[in-house]
């Protein structure tokens, strides 16, 4: 029976031991020296009470006092080692305790993350979604009515809902924005990432609610500002026109007081029978101003193709149209740039006498055709100045602009109609 | 007897020229034109001594630009541009464009002869100044060159960052610029000032 004491004693130590090297290797240290501390003490009082059973049945002196003996040195041992696992133990719950301040945990992400006003949800490939924080829980139950356990279920929804709300927006690109029936405006993007070195999808919600409300008031506000600037530009073009008006009728008003000056010269010359040097001079100034303000006789406002017209005739070219003048000013101007240029070239370098001017108006794109009957041109044609200037604005427009030289000369030209601001609501 | 294309789209204002020339006796029409986009033609297929350039002519052509590009190409003929906008950068755009003389128009049969004398014995003569207009308080002397070439812009109905590129300026000082301008001439906004200073004539963006 004593034969087995210390064979007891140094299997608990062992195992003592092993626990202690144990704790050392693993996170959870502070509990596993607890442990070891209770295996310490439990190893104490199995040896105290074995050698108490000892005692009892001790058939001589020399042996209880051996066993007496035994026992204060095993009280004495394991009061040292039960004094070292404690202190170990403490050191140990303190070095854990500090460490659990300092280094981060699962916990420690969850709750910074749900503290995020974002909506912030990592999933695998397939949508099991690996951590998700509170903002993006709530926005799965306002969006899909469930709880966020699929991440691309989840994705679809929002796919679904944005593109009815989008389509009106003109938002582009990987952001995409979704109004929520409360009133709140929120943005998603969905990227790829790495979990582990497997791939995994990350999915982030902003809420831009306020953002998006200024946007809106920009842009009604930049639509108010474009009318005002297009009403403007409307105005400076009649203007011209009003201008133009006025200096005619100044130059009316001038005739009208010549006349009447020379009116009165008249009536002074009158009593002198015979018609002398004088008296040809106001005809001659009768004649002058009569005839000039016969030149403005029934003279009506001109539109641009009939001003055209006249300049063509100016240089002795007869033009004919074929189809409609552009109503839209910037595209009107290119018109009629082209058919000066047209005019002009068919006069210098074929000889022609006619011009024809054709215009097409097919899926919100004109197409101009300017055709003469001069003679073909020998050589390829080198744009001068006014054709590079014409390529230049059309291209510019986003048209296109070309010269073909059989089997007749035609200069031609398509570029889109253009949207005009909407000077009135 | 000297050579004289009008290029003028008023009727009766071209007809009191023709007039005026033909009564010189020194002088003879060989052509009278509305639009300026076609005098290069007309030069380059006739013998031209003077033309008579209207600025704002018929199809919208400036006859400032084209006057320009004739004397590029045709150095000896005299060229008078004749107006009655008082554009105040017109002058300086006649000079750089090599135009011989300027006019604002009037009925006066003398003053025109004479310009035209004067001016194909070699003289080159310019009027002092532009007429005097006003802007709401203030008078177009008071404009410094930077500001009318804003306020030309302002007319277009542009943005200041779209004027400001166009003039090599910041938005930001375009900004300051129409700010100026607002306080000398005591209007409303900017498009009030675009619009009294288009009505004017005092800048005139189209030509």
């Amino acid at each position: 029976m004593l034969g087995i004491i210390p064979i007891m004693f140094l299997f608990l130590t062992l195992v003592n031991l092993y626990i202690l090297v144990y704790a050392f290797t693993q996170s959870k240290r502070c509990e596993i020296c607890h442990i070891a501390l209770g295996f310490t003490l439990l190893t104490f009082v199995i040896l105290y009470l074995l050698t108490m059973d000892l005692s009892l049945v001790a058939n001589s002196n020399a042996l209880l006092l051996m066993i007496k003996k035994f026992q204060s040195l095993l009280v004495n041992i394991y009061i040292i080692i039960f004094f070292l696992i404690l202190t170990g133990s403490i050191n140990l719950l303190y070095k854990e305790k500090k460490s659990l301040k300092e280094s981060i945990t699962r916990a420690s992400i969850k709750e910074s993350i749900d503290n995020l006003p974002m909506g912030l949800c990592f999933s695998t490939k397939n949508g099991i979604v690996l951590l998700s924080n509170r903002s993006m829980n709530q926005l799965c139950h306002k969006i899909t009515g469930s709880e966020l356990q699929d991440g691309e279920f989840f994705w679809e929804k929002v796919m679904e809902k944005r593109r009815k709300f989008e389509d009106s927006l003109e938002v582009t690109g990987q952001i995409h924005i979704l109004q929520l029936n409360n009133g709140e405006t929120w943005s998603f993007s969905r990227n790829p990432i790495k979990v582990n070195n497997k791939d995994g999808v990350q999915i982030t919600a902003t809420n831009i609610t306020e953002l998006f409300g200024l946007r809106s008031q920009l842009k009604k506000k930049n639509l108010e500002f474009m009318k005002m600037n297009s009403r403007l530009h409307q105005y400076s073009e009649n203007l011209s026109h009003i201008k133009s008006k006025e200096e005619r009728l100044a130059t009316k008003t001038q005739l009208h007081n010549e006349l009447g000056y020379i009116l009165l010269a008249t009536r002074r010359a009158l009593p002198n029978k015979e018609l002398d040097k004088e008296g040809q001079s106001i005809l001659a100034l009768w004649k002058q101003n009569i005839a000039a303000l016969l030149s403005g006789r029934g003279l009506k406002e001109k539109n641009a193709f009939e001003e055209l017209l006249e300049a063509a005739l100016d240089i002795g070219i007869e033009l004919k149209l074929k189809g409609k003048l552009p109503q839209e000013s910037e595209n009107k101007d290119i018109v009629l740039k082209a058919a000066i240029e047209a005019l002009n070239n068919a006069v210098r370098h074929a000889g022609a006498t006619k011009l024809n001017l054709t215009i097409k108006e097919v899926e919100e794109e004109y197409t101009i055709e300017l055709t003469n009957n001069g003679i073909l041109p020998k050589e390829e044609i080198i744009e001068g100045g006014g054709l590079s200037v014409l390529r230049e604005r059309v291209e510019g427009r986003g048209g296109k602009m070309g010269i073909d030289i059989e089997p007749i000369f035609k200069l031609w030209i398509r570029f889109p109609q253009g949207r005009e601001v909407d000077t009135y609501d | 007897m000297i050579r004289v294309l009008i290029v003028e789209d008023d009727p009766m204002a071209q007809k009191l020229l023709e007039n005026f020339i033909e009564n010189s006796g020194r002088y003879k029409v060989i052509g009278s034109i509305a639009s300026a986009g076609f005098a290069e033609t007309y030069c380059l297929k006739h013998s031209v001594d003077l033309i008579l350039m209207d600025v704002c002519t018929a199809l919208g052509v400036s006859g400032l630009e084209i006057s320009a590009k004739i004397k590029k190409i045709k150095p000896d003929i005299k060229i008078i541009i004749i107006t009655s906008q008082p554009e105040c950068d017109f002058i300086n755009r006649a000079k750089t464009g090599g135009v011989d003389s300027f006019w604002y128009k009037s009925s006066d049969e003398k003053e025109i002869l004479e310009l035209m004398d004067r001016t194909m014995a070699g003289e080159s003569i310019y009027p002092d100044c532009t007429p005097s207009l006003q802007i709401g308080y203030a008078w177009n002397t008071e404009f410094t060159p930077r500001q009318l070439e804003v306020l030309r812009e302002l007319t277009s109905g542009d943005t200041n960052a779209e004027i400001g590129e166009r003039l090599g300026i910041s938005p930001n000082t375009v900004r300051d610029y129409i700010q100026q301008m607002l306080e000398m001439t005591g209007l409303q906004n900017r498009t009030s000032l675009a619009v009294a200073a288009d009505k004017s004539g005092l800048v005139n963006k189209n030509y």
